[in-house]
C-alpha cells in the first residue's frame, strides 16, 4: 500500500513539473441548417367537468399560513419604567437640605481662616513645582533612549504618584502614549455614564448625595478605577477597563434606584411596590424568575462595595454598633452593617427584604438588626444547610428557595416566570464558560487576565448580576477575544513585572482591594486567582423545573465565602493545595482577618502543611472593613520583609515599598 | 468656501481647546483633587449637622411588625 502511495506521489510531483500545455487554435466551419415545415397537429377535445366535480368533493385542505416571528424590540435593560416611576418628594424636606447645604458653603466661605487657605494652597503648589522639578530633572539626566522608552511606554516608578496624608494622587500615571490616550478615553466614558445615568433622576440623586455620607464616596470611583488599574498597559489594560466600567454602571444605575425608593429622598411609591431588597450575601440569581421586579443588593452600596472604594468609609459605622456594645472582634461585615443602621445610613425602601444566614452567623445578627430597624418590611430568611456536599440536604435547600418564591408572589402580587428565569441562567451558563476560559489561560505559563479588576468583576458578575444584565455577555466576548489574541501573543500582563506566580486564598481585605495590583507592581507577584472566585461552575439547568431549583440551591450553598470559608477542612486546606498545584503557583497570600473566627482555627494546620509542600505562604492580618486595626502601609510591610528575609528579592519598582496612603481613598 | 473653512477652522479650534482642558483634568487628577478639597469637606459638614433617627430613643411600644 505504502509503495502505491508513493508511486502516486511521484506521479503527482511530476505532473506539477510538466510545461504547461497550450491548445492549437482551430477554426470552425460555418454550418447553415435548412428550413423544415413541421405539420399542425389538433389535440383531442376532453370533458373535464367530471373530473371537477369529483374534485369538489374532495375535502378541501387549507394551506396554513405562516407569519413570520415579528422580531421584538429589544428588552431594555434596566427596564426604562424603573427609571421612570413618579417620585413622591417631600420638597419641603428637600428644600430645607439645599438651604442647609447652601448655608454651609457661605459659612465655610465666611469662616474660612483665608490666610491658612492660601498658605496650604503655597505648599501645596510648592510640593508640586518641586515634584515637576526633580521630574524634570530626571528626565533630562536621560539618554534619548530612555526619554524615548518613557514617552512610548511609561513611567517606572510609581510611588511619587501618591502624596503623605492626600487623599488624590499627585496626578494620573504616564503609561506611554497610546495606553495614556486610552486611559483618558476610558476616564471620560466613566464620567460620561456615571452622569448620564443619575441624569434619569437626578433630583433625588442629588437628594442622596446631601443624605448619604456613603454617596460621596462613589463619587471617587474613577479614582478607584485608577488605582486597579495602576501599571497595567495594553490589553490587560483594556481588559481591566471593560469590567469595571460593567461593574460601575450596575452601582450607578442601583444608587439612583435607591435614591428614587428611599423615603428620605425620591420616595416613589410606586417603584417601591417593584423593589425587593437582599443582603448583600445573597445572591441574585432568584430574581431572574420575576423580570417584572427590581432586585436589589441592599447593602451593597451603603457598606460593602463603598468599603472597597473608600477605606475610610465604614469607620464611622463600626464605631456606632460598638459603642452600643457589640464585641470589637465581631466581623466587620456584620458590624459594619449594624452600625449603619445604627446612623440611619440605610435608605427607607422596598416591598420586603430577603435575607440570609450566609456566609455566616454574624449575617444572621445583621438580619435581626435591620427587621428591627424597619419593622414594616417583611422580611424572609434564606437558611440553607451549610454542609453543602451532602447531596441529600439540597431537596431542603430546593424548598427553601420555593418558599422565598412564594414569599415574593405573596408582597409583590408578581408572578414567577419560568420563561425568564431560564433565559437569564442560559446567559449565566455562557457567562460562566467565558470564566472557564480565563482560567485555563491563567493556569498557562502566559497568564492574561489578572489584577483586581477581574477579581473584582468575577465576584460582582457571580454574586450580584448572575446573568441578570443582557450587556454583560458582550463584555464577556470582548475580553475573551482580547485574552485569546494576548495570549497568542504571549504578552506580558504586566510588563516586566512577572516574576511569581501567586494564589490569594481566604477572605481579603475590603480596604485594599487593590492589594493585587500593589503587589505585583513592587515585587513581581502576579495573583492568577483567588479564593472567592474559585466557586460553582456547574451550567444551571434550564429545562427541567425541579431539578432548576435544586441546581439554583447549589449555587446559593456555594456563595462567596460560604464555599470555603465556612465549608470545613476539605473545601479550605485540601482545596488550597489542589489549587495551588492546578495553577501552578509558589507564593500563597494567605489573608487572615483578624475577627473571622473561622479561619482563625485553621492557621497551625495550614502552615504546617504550606511549610512541608514547600510553598511560600505569607500571612497578612487584616481587619476586613476597618484599616485601623492593620493599615494598608503594616500589610505591605509584611510582605516586603518576608520578599527581602525569606525570597532575597529585590524590588521591581522600589518606590512602592514605602509610601504613605492612610488618608487615600 | 473660505467662510466655511473658517467655521470649521473655529470648530477644530475650540475642540482642541476643550479636549486640552479635559485632558488636563484628567492627568492632574483635578476632579480627584477637587472633591477631597472641596466638595467632601462640605458635604462632611452638612453630614455631621444632619439630625439623624436615634434607635435610643425609641418608644418602648413601637413593636417590630415584620412578618
Ligand atoms: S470574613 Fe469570616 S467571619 Fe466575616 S463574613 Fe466572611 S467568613 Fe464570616
Amino acid at each position: 500500500m505504502a509503495d502505491i502511495m508513493n508511486a502516486i506521489g511521484k506521479t503527482l510531483d511530476l505532473a506539477n513539473d510538466l510545461p504547461p500545455m497550450r491548445m492549437p487554435d482551430v477554426k470552425m466551419p460555418n454550418i447553415k441548417l435548412p428550413n423544415v415545415n413541421l405539420p399542425k397537429v389538433e389535440l383531442p377535445k376532453v370533458d373535464t367537468s367530471k373530473a371537477k366535480a369529483a374534485a369538489e368533493k374532495l375535502p378541501k385542505f387549507s394551506v396554513p399560513k405562516f407569519s413570520l416571528p415579528k422580531f421584538e424590540k429589544k428588552a431594555k435593560y434596566p427596564n426604562p419604567a424603573f427609571f421612570k416611576a413618579k417620585d413622591n418628594m417631600d420638597w419641603k424636606a428637600q428644600g430645607e437640605n439645599l438651604k442647609e447645604v447652601g448655608g454651609i458653603i457661605m459659612q465655610l466661605f465666611k469662616e474660612a481662616d483665608w490666610k491658612d487657605f492660601l498658605l496650604r494652597q503655597k505648599n501645596g503648589f510648592a510640593a508640586d513645582f518641586a515634584r515637576v522639578k526633580s521630574e524634570v530633572e530626571e528626565l533630562s539626566a536621560m539618554t534619548p533612549e530612555e526619554r524615548k522608552d518613557i514617552f512610548l511606554h511609561g513611567e517606572k516608578h510609581l510611588g511619587k504618584l501618591y502624596r503623605s496624608g492626600c487623599m488624590a494622587t499627585v496626578r494620573r500615571e504616564w503609561r506611554g502614549a497610546k495606553d495614556t490616550a486610552y486611559d483618558f478615553y476610558e476616564w471620560l466614558h466613566m464620567w460620561g455614564m456615571l452622569l448620564g445615568t443619575f441624569s434619569h433622576d437626578l433630583v433625588p440623586a442629588l437628594n442622596a448625595t446631601f443624605h448619604y455620607r456613603w454617596m460621596i464616596s462613589y463619587m471617587c470611583c474613577v479614582g478607584f478605577m485608577d488605582k486597579n488599574t495602576l501599571g497595567q498597559k495594553g490589553s490587560a489594560l483594556k481588559m481591566s477597563h471593560l469590567m469595571i466600567y460593567d461593574i460601575f454602571r450596575y452601582v450607578a444605575e442601583n444608587l439612583v434606584f435607591l435614591a428614587k425608593c428611599d423615603e428620605k429622598n425620591g420616595n416613589s411609591k410606586e417603584l417601591n411596590k417593584k423593589v425587593v431588597l437582599f443582603d448583600e450575601m445573597t445572591m441574585g440569581q432568584i430574581m431572574a424568575g420575576f423580570p417584572d421586579l427590581l432586585g436589589i443588593p441592599y447593602q451593597l452600596m451603603p457598606v460593602f462595595l463603598v468599603s472597597e472604594i473608600d477605606q475610610l468609609t465604614c469607620v464611622p459605622y463600626i464605631d456606632a454598633v460598638e459603642s452600643f456594645g457589640l464585641p470589637a472582634d465581631t466581623c466587620p461585615v456584620p458590624s459594619s452593617e449594624c452600625g449603619a443602621l445604627v446612623l440611619d445610613a440605610l435608605p427607607h425602601m422596598g416591598a420586603c427584604f430577603i435575607s440570609s444566614s450566609m456566609p455566616c452567623d454574624g449575617s444572621v445578627m445583621a438580619s435581626s438588626y435591620m427587621s428591627r430597624r424597619f419593622p414594616d418590611l417583611p422580611v424572609f430568611h434564606l437558611t440553607f444547610p451549610v454542609r453543602y456536599e451532602y447531596e441529600e440536604t439540597v431537596e431542603d435547600a430546593a424548598e427553601d428557595i420555593k418558599a422565598c418564591i412564594k414569599f415574593v408572589e405573596e408582597k409583590t402580587g408578581a408572578k414567577w416566570n419560568w420563561d425568564a428565569y431560564f433565559t437569564n441562567m442560559k446567559r449565566f451558563n455562557e457567562e460562566t464558560k467565558y470564566e472557564l476560559e480565563k482560567w485555563e489561560v491563567n493556569k498557562t505559563p502566559y497568564p492574561q487576565i489578572i489584577g483586581p479588576a477581574y477579581e473584582l468583576f468575577r465576584k460582582w458578575n457571580y454574586e450580584m448580576d448572575g446573568g441578570s444584565d443582557p450587556r454583560v455577555p458582550k463584555t464577556f466576548r470582548k475580553v475573551d477575544k482580547i485574552m485569546k489574541q494576548a495570549y497568542e501573543r504571549r504578552e506580558e500582563a504586566w510588563r516586566g513585572k512577572m516574576k511569581y506566580r501567586g494564589i490569594v486564598w481566604s477572605c481579603p481585605a475590603h480596604y485594599y482591594a487593590n492589594f493585587s495590583n500593589w503587589i505585583a507592581n513592587c515585587w513581581g507577584v502576579d495573583i492568577l486567582v483567588e479564593m472567592e472566585s474559585l466557586n460553582f461552575t456547574k451550567p444551571l439547568e434550564t429545562e427541567d423545573k425541579e431539578l432548576a431549583l435544586q441546581d439554583l440551591a447549589r449555587l446559593y450553598e456555594r456563595m462567596v465565602m460560604r464555599r470555603h470559608t465556612n465549608g470545613g477542612y476539605r473545601n479550605v486546606v485540601d482545596e488550597l493545595w489542589r489549587q495551588c498545584e492546578a495553577w501552578n503557583v509558589e507564593i500563597i497570600i494567605m489573608y487572615q482577618n483578624v475577627a473571622c473566627k473561622n479561619m482563625s482555627t485553621l492557621q497551625g494546620i495550614l502552615d504546617e502543611q504550606a511549610r512541608d509542600k514547600g510553598y511560600h505562604m505569607i500571612w497578612l492580618e487584616h481587619d476586613l472593613m476597618d484599616p485601623r486595626t492593620v493599615s494598608r502601609k503594616s500589610m505591605r510591610a509584611k510582605v516586603n520583609e518576608y520578599m527581602r528575609t525569606v525570597m532575597k528579592a529585590e524590588p521591581v519598582d522600589p518606590s512602592l515599598v514605602e509610601f504613605d496612603d492612610e488618608n487615600a481613598m | 468656501m473660505k467662510k466655511a473653512l473658517k467655521v470649521l477652522g473655529k470648530i477644530a479650534a475650540i475642540g482642541a481647546a476643550v479636549y486640552a482642558a479635559l485632558f488636563a483634568v484628567f492627568y492632574f487628577d483635578l476632579d480627584g483633587k477637587a472633591l477631597f478639597k472641596f466638595v467632601e469637606p462640605t458635604l462632611v459638614k452638612h453630614y455631621d449637622n444632619m439630625p439623624r433617627r436615634d434607635p435610643m430613643s425609641r418608644p418602648y411600644g413601637d413593636k417590630p411588625t415584620n412578618e
